[in-house]
């Protein structure tokens, strides 16, 4: 027996069908629009039946294959995005799934509130990420090395070591304070700010540790200005990588809290 | 409300910062729900494994 939930991708402003009818969703269904007031949840139909991809025990089995997991966060995030190119969108969770459009109706009525103030404040913005990464350490090692076994060989390599252990120590303290001055200058810049969790190494694959994972809600009519200032605080640290991205949708700018 | 601000066409966003967001952020919502985002705080615990191997797939 086929059992289905309704998944939510966004709550937003009043969409358009000419909008809606063009975007495909998790399961590469056809989304459309519960409305509720003056709120669209942006919703399609999964099969959360003990056989389908979204039951429980089944999600929870494919949440965690890599594959599976991109193609459905890459399949959500363009529902969103497309929504938000069009109208004020709150994101919601990979993975929201409530039984029937009547739970969904239920959410807006009992967060209107809430959501119309998130709405609101992120209505005309983007998000855009900037990152700061550490400055290559400054290499220690310039006198020449004694010959192994040589006198002074050990002292020298103890020596040698403690350098580089500096070296990498003011690299990262550099890099920590650059971040903040970056986090504090760009802000100035935004409507709000975040400073999200820094991204481990291993999953970013850069040379060195990230320092600042920034999140910043930008007008989009200012949308320039702070492309130009990340630009010119890059020309100020040049020893420090940046990497900016955007406009996103507003996914870390949307947090509503159950009243 | 304000209406209808149109946002420009964003770049590709990396697998990397979209879980970081999809997992950590937006809007949540419990209550009635029929799959609880439990399922995913379960997957979160080995997600950096799995996204190192998205990485290492992104990049070949």
């Amino acid at each position: 027996m086929t059992q289905t939930g309704s998944y939510l991708y966004a709550i937003a402003a009043p969409v358009g069908d000419d909008v809606l009818g063009g975007l495909r969703g998790v399961a590469d269904e056809p989304v459309r629009a519960v409305r509720h007031r003056d709120l669209v949840a942006v919703v399609g139909t999964v099969d959360i039946g003990p056989d389908g991809p979204f039951g429980e025990e089944a999600l929870a089995q494919n949440l965690s294959d890599a594959g599976w997991l991109a193609a459905v966060a890459r399949a959500h995030h363009a529902v969103i995005d497309g929504v938000a190119r069009a109208v004020p969108a709150a994101p919601l969770r990979l993975a929201t799934i409530v039984a029937d459009d009547d739970g969904v109706r239920d959410r807006l009525e009992r967060w209107q509130d809430g959501l119309r103030r998130t709405l609101d404040e992120i209505a005309g913005h983007a998000e855009w990420s900037v990152k700061v990464h550490a400055p290559q350490p400054a290499d220690p090692d310039t006198d020449p090395q004694p010959a192994a076994g040589a006198p002074g060989a050990g002292a020298a390599y103890l020596l040698r070591r403690k350098a580089v252990a500096t070296a990498r120590d003011d690299a990262l303290a550099r890099a920590s304070a650059v971040a903040g001055q970056v986090h504090e200058e760009l802000a100035r810049h935004a409507t709000d700010a975040r400073r999200l969790a820094v991204q481990d190494q291993r999953l970013t694959g850069a040379d060195t540790p990230m320092s600042l994972n920034g999140a910043y809600l930008v007008p989009v009519a200012g949308a320039d200005a702070f492309v130009a200032t990340v630009e010119e605080l890059r020309e100020r640290y040049p020893d420090c990588r940046f990497e900016l991205a955007g406009p996103w949708p507003a996914y870390s700018f949307v947090t509503v809290e159950e009243p | 409300m304000t209406v209808a601000p149109v946002r420009p066409d964003g770049a590709q966003i990396a697998l990397v910062d979209l879980l970081d967001r999809l997992l950590g952020a937006g809007v949540v919502l419990s209550g009635d729900i029929v799959i609880s985002l439990a399922g995913v705080d379960l997957v979160e615990v080995r997600l950096r494994a799995l996204i190192r191997s998205i990485r290492a797939e992104e990049r070949r």
